[in-house]
């Protein structure tokens, strides 16, 4: 219990760290009112504009009132929409998570099992075809296949729409591509960790006791290889809602990638802050999770607490 | 999705399929849908809370102004029946009787002044720098406004025809707020708002109240897709119908497609670098060598494939005020060493030579271009990109160093938007330009113009204006931008050289179509 609420106290540190890098950062790099106001504004329509905007008030005043109503889930109105910026949020959230979330699904289901494949039969030309897709997958530019994807599966074969938001058919293409961004690293690390565990005693001994293979690789095997292929799972979600904003370019996928790349691009601050803040509780979430994945997976580390 | 939706869906679409199929040319119902990709999605449905082109083009389908513009950009009436200038100060404006918002709500004098009311203060709306000029609006009967004007505003008409003039329902507004109306559209216009799902789709249906011509299509829907590529593809494809900002590397494909087809048109922004405070820009002989070092022709040629067509005084081709008897700068890189020596920089001249990246089209291009050009002719030019946010500080704060590619271009397709709005003496680019300044001959000529009402009088201060401008030249001039669109084959459509969509401008008549593209 004592190492859980260390963590969340560190969580709550690395949470106010990231709002207030985001915070400052902002308003080092430009002024809203400039991105919001037509061709030549003058002066006066500055500053009216900054005064409308509140950001004419000092840096410390602005972060008070920023952290206070943060607390209430209140990050202020969109300078650019007009509306409720921790809803803009929010109103996206489910294409992203859909998208992240098919994503890793795909990529796992597809690249563990290779990876096992090619660890069990390792030497073999089963492992050299697996790996050098492995080699290849990285190698080529995700926005790359996002872009063949729509000329091959959207142009040409017309199987699925090109871009766009709506059912299963429309999320194809996109979680294919974002599948594609971590599917050959995964890959890699399942037949590395599989390795690794295969070469163990006590995989020997099972298959000593007369285990058929696929059992002792299932049962014994996958247990011990699963825990630093979760940690990378688990850390591939950061790199997962990074590939996501391109793949909602590419796809015009509307999610919290695309709002936030527009919002910093037009200085729009409460929906930058609003939506960093959401990413980064989420990120970090999913770092809790993992932890308590581990204690369920081997009860070694759940002794330890 | 579950499979009763996912039966509905394809319900939808086979209706839709049978609507396009049955759809007869010119047919009194409105049926099919049309689909609109344009690079990004509106970020507002208020027009007083944006000035991005891509929240103009649906507003065209879902709000009116008092006036518009018809494909030659004369101004019309719309939501008017008539406009006069009764006075050098007063303008009296009929307006259209019968007309109804799409929640019911009346069309009249009150919903002018309030619109009006709500831009005319300086910082109020994003917008309102486009109305300051405006002193009050008063109400004569429900049917007749007339606007007073701080000074003469020969500009008026135009203004009420311009970006963030759509006339908005005063009860609708009050009753909702900003942020409502920020969320939903509720306009006069031939399509009314049905559902924005943001950076997905914002959807509108005819209106079947519309007090003009019948709506076309039975939905209009308008799709953000970011990426180029994506664009082209979703056309290709025939997910959408018309898309905006087709890259010149894409035209072959869209003209021999075979299914789609091109259209272009200038537009009214200008492409042109400003000149910065360096003490060097100050003199004309530097100004007239850069204008003279650069082969305007060869980067058209390369970099846009022949679409753009080359400036050579303040105001476009398509600009009220521009002089047709100027000539273009020849390219001429002898006679710009030799401007420069006489200018004392026989021996070089450093010039940071800036744009931002993605900003305008083919910008980081554009500036290497420029840069190997400036070189032939011995200035030591060095190319820097600037994130928008650091650009528009730049700009804002008036600080511009060196050379600054920007766009400009008026909405009022009149050469005191696009010249002397940045020229004035505390303008823009007319902090660095002596020749403007306060008691010169331009500033006379130009102050003249900005409140003179009588149209030829106007005309002939904006030509002698132009003389000066290719005289001693503000800035580096390049060229009159231009717009191209990807259109299939299954509609019909216009570029208009404002670059907007109308209603009136897409349409089903198959005898339009094409120019000779569609199988």
């Amino acid at each position: 219990m004592t190492r859980l609420t260390q963590r969340l106290f560190h969580f709550a540190i690395v949470i106010l760290g990231v709002t207030t890098l985001v915070f400052i950062a902002l308003r080092m790099t430009g002024d809203p009112a400039l991105m919001l106001l037509p061709g030549d504004p003058t002066p006066e329509d500055i500053m009216l504009a900054r005064q409308k905007l509140g950001v004419d008030q000092p840096w410390l005043t602005q972060y008070i009132t920023f952290i206070s109503s943060a607390f209430r889930g209140d990050f202020g109105v969109s300078f650019q929409h007009g509306v409720d910026a921790t809803g803009l949020v929010f109103e996206r959230l489910p294409a992203t998570a859909a998208l992240a979330g098919s994503a890793l699904l795909l990529a796992a289901a597809f690249a563990i099992p290779l990876g096992i494949l090619a660890a069990v039969y390792r030497g073999t030309v089963i492992d050299l075809i697996v790996m050098v897709l492995a080699v290849i997958g990285q190698g080529v530019p995700f926005f790359w296949l996002g872009l063949m994807l729509i000329l091959i599966f959207g142009v040409e074969l017309r199987w699925f729409p090109t871009g766009g938001y709506g059912g299963w058919q429309h999320l194809i293409l996109p979680s294919l591509t974002l599948a594609g961004y971590i599917a050959a690293s995964t890959a890699r690390l399942a037949r590395s960790s599989m390795l690794e565990v295969l070469g163990r005693d006590y995989m020997r001994t099972a298959r000593a006791k007369g285990l058929a293979l696929h059992v002792v690789v299932l049962k014994h095997g996958l247990r011990n290889a699963a825990i630093p292929l979760i940690t990378f799972l688990g850390l591939q979600m950061g790199l997962l809602l990074g590939g996501t904003v391109v793949v909602e370019e590419i796809f015009g996928w509307p999610g919290v990638g695309r709002l936030l790349l527009q919002a910093i691009s037009y200085r729009d601050y409460p929906v930058v802050q609003a939506a960093t803040f959401i990413l980064a509780m989420i990120f970090v979430l999913v770092n809790i999770l993992v932890d308590l994945i581990y204690t369920v997976l081997d009860p070694r580390i759940r002794d330890q607490r | 999705m579950n499979s009763k939706t996912r039966t509905l869906g394809y319900a939808v679409a086979l209706t839709a399929a049978i609507g396009w199929s049955c759809m007869a040319p010119a047919s009194a119902q409105p049926t099919g849908q049309l689909v609109i990709a344009q690079g990004t999605d509106a970020v507002t449905m208020d027009p007083g809370n944006t000035t991005q082109m891509t929240a103009m083009q649906p507003f065209n389908f879902v709000y009116e102004k008092l006036l518009n513009r018809d494909k030659e950009m004369k101004l019309v009436p719309e939501l008017a029946e008539s406009w006069k200038s009764v006075d050098d100060l007063t303008w009296e404006i009929k307006l259209r009787k019968g007309v109804k918002f799409h929640n019911g709500e009346d069309f009249n004098a009150d919903s002018v002044k309030f619109t009006l009311d709500r831009l005319r203060v300086a910082g109020t709306t994003a917008v309102s720098g486009g109305f300051t000029t405006i002193d009050k609006v008063d109400i004569v009967d429900p049917t007749t406004v007339r606007i007073v004007t701080k000074k003469p505003d020969p500009l008026l008409p135009a203004r009420l025809a311009q970006w963030g003039a759509q006339i908005l329902p005063a009860g609708y507004f009050k009753e909702v707020g900003k942020e409502g109306v920020a969320r939903k559209a509720v306009g006069t216009g031939p399509y009314r708002f049905v559902e924005w799902r943001k950076d997905d789709r914002l959807v509108f249906e005819a209106n079947p109240n519309y007090w003009g011509e019948k709506p076309k299509f039975a939905r209009v829907i308008f799709r953000p897709i970011p990426d180029e590529f994506a664009r082209v593809s979703a056309l290709m494809s025939g997910d959408v119908d018309l898309v905006v900002n087709i890259p010149v590397d894409f035209v072959d494909k869209v003209k021999t497609s075979g299914s789609t087809y091109l259209s272009q048109t200038y537009a009214s922004a200008t492409d042109v670098f400003l000149l910065g405070n360096d003490e060097a820009l100050k003199k004309r002989e530097v100004r007239l060598a850069l204008n003279l070092a650069i082969d305007r022709k060869a980067m058209i040629d390369t970099l846009f494939r022949g679409f753009a067509r080359p400036i050579a005084q303040g105001a476009a081709p398509t600009d009220f005020g521009y002089n047709p008897n100027i000539k273009d700068y020849p390219y001429d890189p002898e006679r710009a060493k030799k401007l420069l020596a006489e200018a004392g920089y026989a021996n070089g001249l450093d010039l940071l030579v800036q744009s931002s990246n993605g900003y305008i089209l083919g910008d980081t291009l554009i500036v290497e271009a420029v840069v190997e050009m400036l070189k032939k002719v011995g200035v030591n030019a060095q190319p820097r990109v600037l994130e928008i946010a650091r650009r528009a500080e730049m700009l804002g704060k008036k600080q511009v160093s060196g050379m600054l590619l920007a766009n400009p271009g008026s909405t009022l397709f009149d050469a005191d938007g696009i010249v002397w709005r940045l020229l004035r003496p505390d303008g823009l680019a007319g902090v660095y330009w002596p020749r403007g300044q306060e008691g010169t001959d331009l500033f006379k000529l130009m102050e003249e113009a900005r409140y003179t009402i009588d149209e030829n009088k106007r005309r002939d201060l904006y030509y002698k204006a132009a003389e000066i401008l290719h005289d001693d030249p503000p800035w580096l001039y390049l060229w009159q931008e231009f717009f191209l669109y990807g259109v299939s084959c299954r509609v019909s459509f216009e570029a208009r050289v404002d670059t907007m969509i109308l209603p009136a401008s897409v349409s089903v008549d198959s005898a339009k179509k094409g120019g000779g593209h569609c199988k």
